[in-house]
């Protein structure tokens, strides 16, 4: 975008310049220039110099050095053309590029010509015109977009002269003819574009006002030429009606009174309730991720009673499976509770974050106080009133979690900021449903989120980090000593490892002669044992190829083989370093993944060759370590006379080794106050570690406080402002106290729930819309990440209120209201309908037909094969991974449900799929011993959770005896366990209706 | 506002994802309307990962700050005299069949962001660019994959560090709000490409036979719901599997490539670093052969001439002296080998290949990540062979002349497939608006 103004005032430029014949025009060539290249500095309120380049009559005057800036028809000796061309120094614009050639020439053109003002005067009367009716417009409606720098669309309405000039659609505004002028259609929505964009229409008055304006040839003020330098973050009407920004209604009325009434006005008529097997299967699936068991069936079936259903629903809620299937739907908006084990942080511990998550559900803790922890966990009491909790310390830890690296985030601010940016993201997408991360870079374009809002934010997370605290702690201030004691230590040990550095290379004379001579000398002295290696290398792959029978790599074998004889008849050997020592550590004893000849000997049975291997492994090991110690010591080894002052230093480090490790031992990695100190604070850390003869090491300058600035465009390499921490405008933007020594996350949770407010409705209406879309497989509002005026506009927004409500009021009781939803009769309705109306189900005036998620289809394969339901998916990757399993990339939508031949191919061929889980169900239910019409009962119950139909039962005799007339046999098992796989392999199985 | 059932209609047949909805292949090979004529019938993407450093490669800077910062020398090559780095000798030799764009720009100066945005972030859909093309040229063989990342490292092959990745992951490469089935498909092992290709059941009759059990079973359920189309696309995706238990196989298995011993030479199957890359290349040629739309191979780790490894993210004098010459060997012999072998075969007119990676280096530190100057080379696929196109300024460093944005290469891309960026569209979501053809690379 940026590319294209400048581009197209470029090209005005070059066009009006190459027709040389009119003469120079000051509004619509001089000033553009001016303002592109100058005016940064050179203008009213900030006339550095002295110098004002906004008007011909202050550029005559000119500023305090040079005297008159253009002297009219002397182009020579104007300081104007001389500082620009370098002929008077300084150059101009400073920092900056020289002006390019023709835009000198222009200049010189214009002064040359007389430097003559050919901006339009105005009357009094159409001034005040201008002022009374047409600046207050701009101002609110326009300068959000199209001012600054960057206009949105090439159009910069905050000028006359960028008025004239148009933008990438080309001129906006034909002066005296308001008919012909685009401005107009576009605010009259007339066209195809509407303007003001997402903002209010004009009223008829101020679009009245506007026609005037152009009639009277858009006056203009003559000492104010460009109204405002910067775009202004405006909230419209528009912003504050959004159904999702609006208060919560006070009262609210039942689902399916809501529903029905939205029905009759759509003329949609509802399905019939589901029956029973099908509704049981649909809420077990639903609130537990599990089939129900027989016994479940027959009791709900048997029984008559009025509230049968609503005794399921509560059997379901109390069951623990509950806590594991509605918290693993919560880990998908945490981007997995993933850890930093994909991008190279520290171990957060998953496993524990996503117990503690299903222990939270189970009980049903508020909602408002599981959202707090994610933000503020650590510097918060526990619930069973301890000072301190762990749990909650990783729960405030998730939102660092995403999957941009951590690498090198204290050493590259742009991998700090967009750790921090994930912060913001979580903050905004999992607990307010809304994209408060766009506004990074500029304000939201949507929603009422300014860019100063998003460093307001970002203030609160660059302040945290994480750190180790020992597992007992007793409260937050416990936690930040350890955290400091912690970063005390290592940077004691930097500064002796430091001074060992230094120490080292000058007793190794010559920036490390001696220890260069003994590494060299060293060589000559391994080359036997480096040669012997290769012999022995040899041997294995020979033993491989012999062992081998696979044709072509039997040819790769041999090749290597080659290869390596052929150094051996002339043998060079490997120059040796510490690293190198240690690749050769990996090559005979492995490492990751890379299998070590150790082992590989081994599996070949070649006992004395492993054995010879493994001695040499000891020997390269204790070559590796001596060579480290000489590198350490500038080629002496420790305790030598010549290095006892090394030694001390080196028996310091030891010691602090020993503290930290014992420290680490009882340590776990959590969320922690103090931030990474903000980069361009760094230097003096970095000084004073350089005088110190220490690395410097910015994660361990002590915990820092304090607000982030605003990076223009979100560039970190284009640090602006501080902006002080606090909240939104939009949700009233009060400032907060926060102390000194502390990041401010506690205020920004209590904040983030605070009663009746928008923020605290968001949270509501995006937890509840969740919950919808968890129980019918699409949310009321089908953008669940994007609650603001980018996402869709729901059908009902009023049904979304009332369940908020219904949240809110129950104390943030999910189970209540997952509850109240589940036993609404719109919930209980069928999938199948025979109306044609509402195909997408928008209205939901039927249930959907979804595929369940990967965790309930592993769930109901060990349910059928083992007659297991306890929540454990270990070992069952494989089926995992078929089925679209949750990304830790991303804070998830809504899971995927692909259709993929591979997933059919798992399905149908390999051996632990469907061909184990049906042997297992006929072992398990000794199905072999039942009579076939039983037999087929039972199989349905225990895969369907239903009876068959006669067509269904007709089917299964017929696919039963079509096998056995083959084989001739009355009975087996097999084709039981056939019959169940096709079963398995059926749509029914992972589809709920 | 339009009726699913019709949506449902008009997309799956506009968009190859007919029956099986799926990449993998569908009932019946859709009779796609292009928007206009297109050449591009398959794409074959070497990705450098790591964001290769223009000034090493293909665009010579023409003012050195640092000449410790350009070891590497370039000469002009073939009729065209396209200037090309001394790392290339193979490529020098093809490059009157190259297309050197050297002014991309809009690129995403981080790793796993610029890997989504290249491949990804030219829509809201945030679909990759091969699932856009799959979609819109629709599947060419029913039994195959249609998108495909070629990753993994043949056996004996102890010289690359690792199989291959993407910047980005799953994102980079999946379909976004397109049908999920478009996403590639990653083949992580060479020897197994395709798993559970083998049937338990006896004979291919015998499984006929007990997918139209299936398919009967399935209408039991699917009668009741006779509007969720998902449903026969299910059991229809049953049916595609057993078509690619033979036909799969048959695509990748290269045993008798390999037998050929100037198929070894021209995709350098012997030298141990270019055994992975070519074998990937040649399989990659047997897949657009039969219809494959889109197959990336990402570039490997290498073993770094001054010990270690890396990637093409070169930061340092030490690993662009070490670890580039590499990673140029593991892909320069076997891209010269594909491009003269899809010549002889007549296939280059109709397979584009490209080069290039998440983004540049230069600016501030002059071998930093930068997203404002970086070089791609195209060959095949009617681009206009034997040029360069665009130009960086004087560093090198921000693309100047010509500049082609990121979503003006996809735009390209696609044209040249004979898809209007403007008129390609899922549930009325295309291409961004902005997005320009350069025309300049279209011969």
């Amino acid at each position: 975008m940026k590319l294209i103004f400048y581009l197209s005032v470029g090209a005005c430029l070059l066009l009006s310049s190459a027709i040389a014949k009119d003469p120079v025009s000051f509004e619509r060539e001089v000033l553009p220039l001016l303002e592109h290249r100058c005016n940064e500095c050179h203008h009213p309120e900030d006339s550095q110099g002295g110098l004002d380049l906004t008007r011909v009559a202050t550029i005559l005057r000119g500023g305090d050095d040079d005297g008159p800036a253009a002297i009219p028809g002397n182009p020579g000796e104007s300081p104007l053309v001389l500082r620009v061309t370098g002929e008077t120094k300084p150059r101009m614009p400073k920092k900056e590029e020289p002006l390019p050639d023709h835009e000198i020439d222009l200049l010189k053109r214009w002064v040359a010509e007389g430097a003559r003002d050919d901006t339009p005067e105005f009357s009094q009367e159409d001034l005040t015109f201008f002022e009374k009716e047409i600046r207050p417009v701009l101002f609110t409606h326009c300068f959000k977009c199209h001012a600054g720098k960057d206009p949105e669309s090439g159009l910069m309405l905050s000028s006359r002269y960028g008025i004239l000039a148009g933008g990438n659609r080309g001129p906006v505004v034909i002066p005296g003819d308001p008919e012909q002028s685009f401005l107009l259609s576009a605010v009259r929505h007339e066209g195809v574009l509407k303007m003001p964009k997402g903002g209010d229409k004009l009223s008829e008055e101020k679009i009245a006002s506007l026609e005037e304006w152009i009639r009277r040839g858009l006056p203009w003020p003559s000492d104010e030429k460009v109204l405002t330098r910067e775009k202004l973050f405006t909230i419209s009407d528009a912003d504050r009606e959004h159904w999702a920004f609006r208060p919560l209604p006070t009262s609210a009325g039942s689902i399916d009174t809501i529903l029905e009434k939205r029905w009759q006005a759509e003329d949609l008529e509802p399905a019939p309730s589901a029956d029973r097997h099908r509704l049981l299967r649909r809420v077990s699936y639903d609130l537990i991720g599990y089939p129900p068991t027989p016994e479940e069936i027959a009791n709900y079936i048997n029984d008559d009673s009025p509230g049968a259903f609503e005794k399921v629903v509560d059997r379901l809620l109390s069951s623990d499976l509950y806590g594991t299937r509605w918290g693993r739907h919560w880990l998908d908006y945490t981007r997995n509770g993933a850890n930093g084990q994909q991008n190279r942080g520290p171990e957060m511990l998953p496993a524990r974050y996503a117990k503690w998550v299903t222990d939270c559900f189970n009980q049903d803790v508020p909602y408002d106080w599981f959202a707090q922890t994610h933000l503020a966990g650590d510097l918060m009491p526990g619930r069973d009133g301890s000072g301190y909790s762990i749990d909650l310390a990783l729960a405030a830890a998730v939102p660092l979690n995403g999957a941009r690296t951590f690498q090198n985030a204290a050493t590259e601010t742009f991998a700090l900021m967009d750790k921090l940016d994930e912060g913001v993201e979580f903050m905004g997408r999992s607990l307010m449903g809304i994209s408060l991360e766009c506004a990074r870079c500029h304000d939201h374009k949507f929603d009422p989120i300014s860019q100063r809002d998003y460093y307001a934010l970002l203030g609160f997370f660059q302040s945290s980090w994480f750190g180790p605290v020992p597992s007992d702690t007793k409260s937050p201030a416990e936690a930040f000593a350890a955290v400091e004691r912690e970063r005390e230590l290592l940077q004691e040990k930097a500064h002796f490892d430091g001074l060992i550095r230094v120490e080292a290379t000058r007793i190794s004379s010559h920036g490390g002669e001696l220890r260069n001579r003994w590494m060299k000398e060293r060589q000559g002295f391994l080359k036997p044992w480096d040669k012997r290696l290769m012999e022995l290398e040899v041997a294995v792959l020979q033993g491989e190829l012999k062992a081998s029978a696979d044709k072509k790599l039997k040819l790769d074998i041999q090749t290597a083989i080659d290869e390596r004889e052929l150094n051996l008849s002339d043998f060079k050997q490997r120059f040796f370093d510490v690293r190198s020592l240690k690749e050769i550590g990996y090559q005979i004893g492995g490492h990751k993944s890379e299998i070590g000849l150790i082992v590989r000997s081994e599996k070949l049975g070649l006992i004395d060759l492993q054995k010879e291997l493994s001695t040499w492994k000891e020997r390269f090991e204790t070559e590796r370590l001596e060579w480290w110690e000489r590198h350490r010591f500038g080629s002496f080894r420790k305790g030598d006379p010549e290095v006892e002052q090394l030694t001390k230093w080196d028996d310091e480090v030891v010691k602090i080794d020993a503290e930290l490790e014992k420290l680490r031992a009882a340590r776990i990695v959590v969320r922690c106050e103090g931030g990474l100190r903000r980069a361009e604070e760094l230097a003096e850390f970095a000084a004073e570690a350089k005088a110190d003869k220490r690395q410097f090491y910015p994660d361990l300058v002590p915990a820092w406080f304090g607000d982030a600035r605003l990076l223009d465009r979100g560039d970190v390499m284009e640090p602006r402002e501080l902006i002080p921490r606090g909240f939104p405008t939009f949700f009233g933007g009060e400032q907060t106290h926060i102390d000194e020594k502390s990041s401010g996350r506690l205020e920004l949770a209590k904040w983030i729930i605070t009663q009746d407010s928008t923020q605290s409705a968001l949270v509501a209406r995006a937890a509840v819309n969740r919950m919808w879309l968890h129980l019918f497989g699409e949310g009321l509002c089908r953008s669940p990440k994007e609650l603001g005026r980018l996402g869709e506009i729901p059908e009902m927004p009023e049904l979304i209120d009332a369940l908020a409500v219904k949240l809110i009021k129950s104390g943030w009781s999910k189970k209540s209201v997952i509850r109240e939803i589940v036993i609404s009769n719109a919930y209980q309705q069928s999938a199948i309908t025979e109306s044609k109306q509402d195909p997408a189900n928008r209205f939901f005036a039927r249930q959907n037909v979804r595929r369940l998620e990967a965790e309930p289809i592993v769930n109901t394969m060990t349910w059928i094969g083992e007659g297991r339901r306890d929540g454990n998916l270990l070992g069952e990757v494989h089926y995992l991974s078929h089925f679209d399993p949750p990304t830790t990339d991303d804070l998830i939508e809504k899971r995927v449900a692909s259709i993929a031949p591979t997933q059919a191919l798992f399905l149908m061929n390999q051996p632990t799929a469907t061909q184990k889980v049906a042997s297992d169900l006929v072992r398990r239910l000794k199905l072999d011993s039942l009579e076939l019409p039983d037999c087929l009962d039972v199989i349905y119950e225990s895969v369907y959770q239903r009876h068959p139909t006669d067509s269904e039962l007709t089917f299964a005799r017929e696919f039963i005896e079509r096998r056995r007339s083959q084989v001739e046999k009355s009975i087996t098992t097999e084709e039981i366990s056939e019959f169940i796989q096709l079963l398995l392999c059926s749509n029914e199985l992972i589809y709920l209706e | 506002m339009m009726k699913r059932r019709q949506f449902l209609k008009q997309t799956c047949s506009a968009s190859g994802i007919v029956a099986a909805s799926s990449g993998w292949g569908a009932e019946a090979v859709p009779s796609t309307q292009l928007h206009h004529p297109g050449k591009v019938k398959s794409v074959i993407f070497y990705y450098c990962r790591g964001g290769p450093a223009q000034g090493h490669t293909f665009d010579k800077p023409k003012k050195m700050l640092d000449p410790e910062l350009h070891p590497f020398q370039f000469q002009k090559s073939g009729q065209s005299g396209l200037e090309i780095s001394e790392l290339f000798p193979e490529l020098q030799k093809v490059a009157d069949d190259l297309c050197i764009i050297r002014s991309g720009y809009g690129a995403k100066a981080t790793h796993a962001e610029g890997g989504q945005h290249i491949f990804s972030g030219t829509s809201a859909l945030k679909a990759s660019l091969g699932a856009w093309l799959l979609y819109g040229l629709g599947t060419g063989n029913a039994n195959l994959p249609g998108h495909v990342v070629l990753t993994g490292r043949v056996p004996g092959d102890n010289w690359a560090k690792s199989d291959g990745a993407i910047h980005g992951g799953a994102r980079s490469i999946g379909a976004g709000g397109l049908p999920p089935s478009l996403q590639a498909q990653v083949i992580r092992d060479l020897k197994n490409p395709i798993e559970n290709l083998t049937s338990p059941l006896d004979s291919a009759a015998t499984q006929e036979r007990w997918l139209s059990e299936l398919a009967e079973l399935n209408t039991h359920f699917s009668g009741r719901h006779p509007d969720v189309a998902e449903l026969n696309s299910r059991t229809a995706s049953f049916r595609t599997a057993f078509r690619m238990q033979s036909a799969a196989p048959e695509a990748f298995d290269l045993s008798k490539e390999v037998e050929n011993p100037s198929i070894r030479k021209r995709y350098g199957l012997d030298p141990l670093p270019t055994r992975s890359t070519g074998t990937k290349l040649l399989l990659a040629r047997r897949l657009v052969e039969r219809g494959v739309r889109f197959i990336t191979v990402p570039s490997m780790t290498v073993p770094s001439l001054g010990g270690g490894q890396g990637d093409w993210d070169t930061h340092t004098p030490v690993q662009l002296r070490g670890v580039t010459p590499n990673l140029c060997r593991a892909c320069d012999h076997p891209l010269a080998g594909l491009i003269t072998d899809l010549k002889e075969r007549g296939l280059l007119e109709q397979t584009l290949v490209i080069w290039g990676g998440e983004m540049g280096r230069g600016d501030k530190g002059f071998l930093n990540h930068n997203g404002d100057g970086f070089t791609w080379w195209m060959a095949g696929g009617g681009v206009k062979a034997g040029t360069a196109y665009g130009a960086t300024d004087e560093l090198g460093f921000t693309a100047v002349e010509n500049p082609v944005h990121v979503r003006d290469f996809h735009a390209t891309i696609l044209w040249m497939a004979g898809l209007d960026y403007r008129q390609l569209k899922f549930k009325g979501i295309g291409l961004e608006e902005s997005c320009k053809l350069a025309q300049g690379i279209i011969s």
